[in-house]
């Protein structure tokens, strides 16, 4: 009998038909690759929550004081991240606390906390906790950074709605500075030395009053003008500028000295539009609110990608690669070693069929499959979850179409190198375990090291992953990265699952 | 029983290769353990059933993967159809069938569609419609095609393995121990289509614990540990096993043994053994001879017979007698004289 390619093709569709039949026959199989990760998907969606609940906190305090008691009557004002839910004055009892689970942390105040700042010291509050898990205790950390920097803030508002207050009265000096002002000019213009000295007197002695009164003023005044300007006004400059500025220009007038009379006046006429200009100062930093001098600066974020997505359509494309890469490697991993363990492959030693023969079948059988379990699972998820799919669909099917080839090929070249289908499965689970951690599912590739993130690109996965996400949620292409590792790593397994099978049915 | 023939291959012709469809010289595999199969001589001609008996762990198997390719031999040589069979291509290999020791075939499919799925290696001619049909008939499995393998007997799926070996019509098969495991009527059945395959001119290589079926093979080789320790036709076996023809005779008194000894000289007999206070066993060349001499040497010493027959010692008892002596004595074919069988074209042979 002469070999043709009809008998070429008869073999290879023979091995198509056998392994869809197979599978097909297992519809409980087909039902649960569809069903269960939908399942999961539907549950996760459910039971997600945007935001987490609040850890009950209780306070560690030894000592009592002023401070201590305006902290516990103000513990509805520590955020929506921490809960208070009581006192207690040592650290042995917060553990306790915490070890029943009654609080999931403890505060513990310092102790004579006004005293250490008035010393020049930051009061530090200790977070105590018992949680194991890394990213938790990540999130406390932050938390706990974030209400501290809450409570600060809660501090300074208070001191500048004080300190605005007291403006009132700085105004009304500022006012009496100006009014002294005007008045000294006029008497200089005049010739009336004496009364032109008497005023100069009373400026001098309104600005003292100022700096007297302003000492904290000033300083918030300060930061009013750097956060708010972007810097010190290089004409009127800062609150304190402005002042010394005046203090320093009344200095040079000199009331005795009658040829420089002309130069004092426009000088003193100066002082007049400096002293204007500290009330318009003044005036300012009276309307703004507390909140925005004590915090100038805020930021805000906005998606500028196409979708808006829920978490659960973030994960969704993920779920679908794992499953399929799964598939394809349980597929593949099973596959020969299965024709192994019943006797097969010494009749397709023995048989005319060659390794390409027995490889392209089954790439295609299980193509097939797994396409019909992606297209259904893509399915539900669209039209049961609205997961958005932007970009082209085309896009969407090369891109799992070819991770399940690279998926098949890592399976059919598992499946070369162990002898027994738990051997199998077990490394299934690896590469899936593997994917989870490393391929960005939900782990953030920048969180890893570079080293590591070579492992991650290595992976097949990890390509499909970041440009499904792309491809459904931002309309995106897919770069040429992808397409030849994805490409190019499905040719290359391939060719590695040939060669090895290839030596696996020849005679030995 | 005393038996002093030795045991050794019967004389052979020594055939052109070309005329043998198996011929293996020196053949060894030996495994990492020390195990597998040690210089073997085979030659086998076209249109013949070839039966290789040997325990559990002989190496028949090993023959059968090096005969078939699978595997190569460590030293010496085999040949199938005149070329090593690690060389074959694909039009080679398709003029092979192989039925393995163990079920290959697939559960989750039907019997028709199992059948198919092999028919198809060889070529869309053998998974046609009627070739389903014609070959599920033939292993009278027709009203069973669209049950699941895993819904069929024991019995059931060694039938659909030998159509699945045969499907494409090979002109060599290789059966590895087809009839284990089944019952005697099947494997009746069984030896029935090998016969068939055989008149049709195919030649069959079939391995089997069952000893008794080497009456139904042209020629049988017997392996033990891994060396072939006999090799000729089914009655050939027989004499090689006994050292001749076996005779039991029954006398109707008891007689001394100075008559045994001189009727033993008188008929040219080997050897004989008291089998009870009145019956002798014989071990003669040639039984057909024998019997007529033995009868008129007694008639003239006036010493009477109750009866005189040929006695057809059972394969088991062969087989069992060749493999203790080889154990015992460690005598093996003589190097060069074995394994070689006589090409008589098998329809002019008669078997039991």
């Amino acid at each position: 009998m002469k070999y043709s390619f009809s008998i070429w093709l008869s073999g290879t569709l023979a091995f198509f038909k056998k392994e869809l039949i197979a599978i097909v026959r297992q519809p409980k199989l087909v039902l649960t690759l569809v069903a269960g990760p939908f399942a999961i998907l539907a549950l996760f969606g459910a039971g997600y929550k945007q935001s987490v609940d609040p850890l009950t906190a209780v306070f560690v305090i030894v000592d009592s004081g002023p401070f201590i008691d305006e902290l516990e009557s103000r513990t509805d004002e520590l955020g929506d991240d921490f809960k208070f839910v009581g006192t207690v004055d040592t650290a042995g009892a917060a553990l306790t606390e915490i070890r029943s689970g009654r609080a999931d942390v403890a505060i513990v105040v310092p102790p004579n906390p006004v005293t250490k700042v008035r010393s020049g010291e930051r009061a530090v509050f200790t977070i105590l906790h018992d949680r194991l898990d890394p990213f938790e205790q990540a999130t406390i950390s932050l938390l706990a950074r974030s209400t501290v920097n809450e409570i600060n803030d809660r501090i300074l508002q208070d001191l500048v709605t004080t300190g605005q207050g007291e403006s009132a009265d700085l105004a009304e000096l500022v006012g009496e500075t100006q009014s002294s002002l005007s008045a000294m000019r006029a008497a200089m213009e005049e010739g009336n030395t004496a009364e032109a000295t008497q005023r100069r007197n009373d400026v001098t002695s309104s600005l003292a009053a100022i700096r007297a009164e302003t000492s904290l003023s000033e300083a918030v005044a300060t930061s009013v003008g750097d956060g708010v300007g972007g810097g010190e006004d290089v004409t009127t400059g800062t609150f304190g500028d402005q002042l010394n500025r005046l203090s320093d220009g009344l200095d040079s007038v000199d009331l005795s000295e009658s040829d420089s009379l002309d130069d004092d006046i426009a000088t003193v006429a100066a002082l007049e539009e400096d002293a204007a200009t500290l009330d318009e100062t003044l005036t300012e930093f009276r309307r703004i609110p507390p909140d925005v001098i004590v915090r100038p600066l805020d930021a805000d974020t906005e998606v500028v990608s196409a979708a808006d997505l829920q978490v659960v359509d973030f994960y969704a494309p993920g779920v679908i690669a794992l499953l399929i890469q799964h598939l394809g490697i349980v597929f593949g991993g099973l596959s020969l070693v299965r024709e192994r363990a019943r006797g097969t492959t010494e009749v397709f030693q023995v048989a005319p069929v060659r390794p390409m023969q027995i490889l392209l079948g089954k790439y295609a059988a299980y193509l097939v499959a797994a396409a019909i379990v992606a297209g259904s699972l893509s399915l539900l998820m669209t039209r049961v979850f609205g997961v958005p799919i932007i970009g082209s669909i085309w896009l969407f099917v090369a891109i799992m179409t070819l991770l399940n080839m690279a998926s098949l090929g890592i399976g059919f070249v598992l499946s070369s190198v162990v002898d027994t289908d738990m051997q199998a499965v077990n490394a299934a689970l690896i590469m899936l375990l593997l994917s989870i951690f490393f391929s960005g599912f939900f782990l953030s590739l920048d969180r890893l090291t570079t080293a590591v993130r070579v492992v991650s690109w290595s992976l097949p996965i990890t390509h499909a992953i970041d440009s499904l996400r792309d491809v459904m949620f931002r309309g995106a292409g897919v770069d040429i990265r992808t397409w030849v590792a994805l490409g190019g790593g499905s040719v290359v397994l391939f060719a590695l699952a040939w060669t090895l099978l290839a030596r696996k049915l020849a005679s030995r | 029983m005393s038996v002093d023939a030795p045991v050794s291959a019967s004389p052979v012709a020594d055939e052109p290769g070309d005329a043998l469809m198996i011929r293996a010289r020196e053949m060894s595999r030996v495994y990492h353990s020390g195990d597998g199969v040690h210089a073997l001589d085979l030659s086998i001609p076209p249109g013949s059933i070839f039966g290789f008996i040997g325990p559990s762990g002989s190496g028949k198997t090993t023959t059968v993967r090096l005969c078939t390719g699978a595997l190569a031999p460590t030293s010496g040589s085999v040949e199938v159809f005149g070329q090593p069979p690690s060389t074959f291509d694909a039009a080679m290999r398709s003029r092979i069938g192989y039925m393995p020791q163990l079920s290959v075939l697939y559960e989750d499919l039907s019997v028709k569609q199992n059948l198919a799925f092999f028919a198809s290696l060889y070529g869309p001619t053998y998974s046609t419609k009627q070739r389903m049909s014609d070959m599920l008939e033939f292993v009278e499995l027709s009203e069973h095609s669209a049950k699941r393998v895993s819904q069929t007997s024991g019995g059931m799926q060694r039938r659909l393995s030998l159509a699945a070996a045969l499907v494409h019509e090979p002109d060599v098969v290789f059966l590895d121990e087809p009839t284990a495991g089944i019952d005697p009527v099947l494997r009746k059945k069984f030896w029935d289509r090998f016969r068939d395959l055989r008149e049709a001119g195919k030649t069959l290589f079939v391995t089997t614990q069952y000893v008794g079926e080497a009456a139904y093979c042209d020629y049988v080789g017997v392996l033990a540990d891994g060396r072939l320790i006999a090799l000729d036709t089914p009655d050939g076996l027989r004499r090689l096993a006994f050292g001749g023809d076996v005779v039991d005779v029954e006398f109707k008194r008891l007689v001394d043994v100075e008559l045994l000894d001189e009727m033993t000289e008188a008929i040219n007999a080997a050897s004989y053994d008291i089998r009870s206070p009145r019956t002798v066993r014989f071990v003669v060349d040639e039984a057909s001879t024998a019997l007529p001499a033995l009868t008129s040497w007694l008639n003239d010493r006036s010493v009477e017979l109750a009866q005189a027959e040929e006695f057809l010692p059972p394969y088991d008892d062969v087989f069992v007698e060749l493999v203790n002596r080889f154990r015992d004595e460690d005598v093996g074919i003589a190097p060069g004289t074995s394994g070689r069988l006589q090409t008589t074209r098998p329809a002019d042979l008669e078997t039991s």
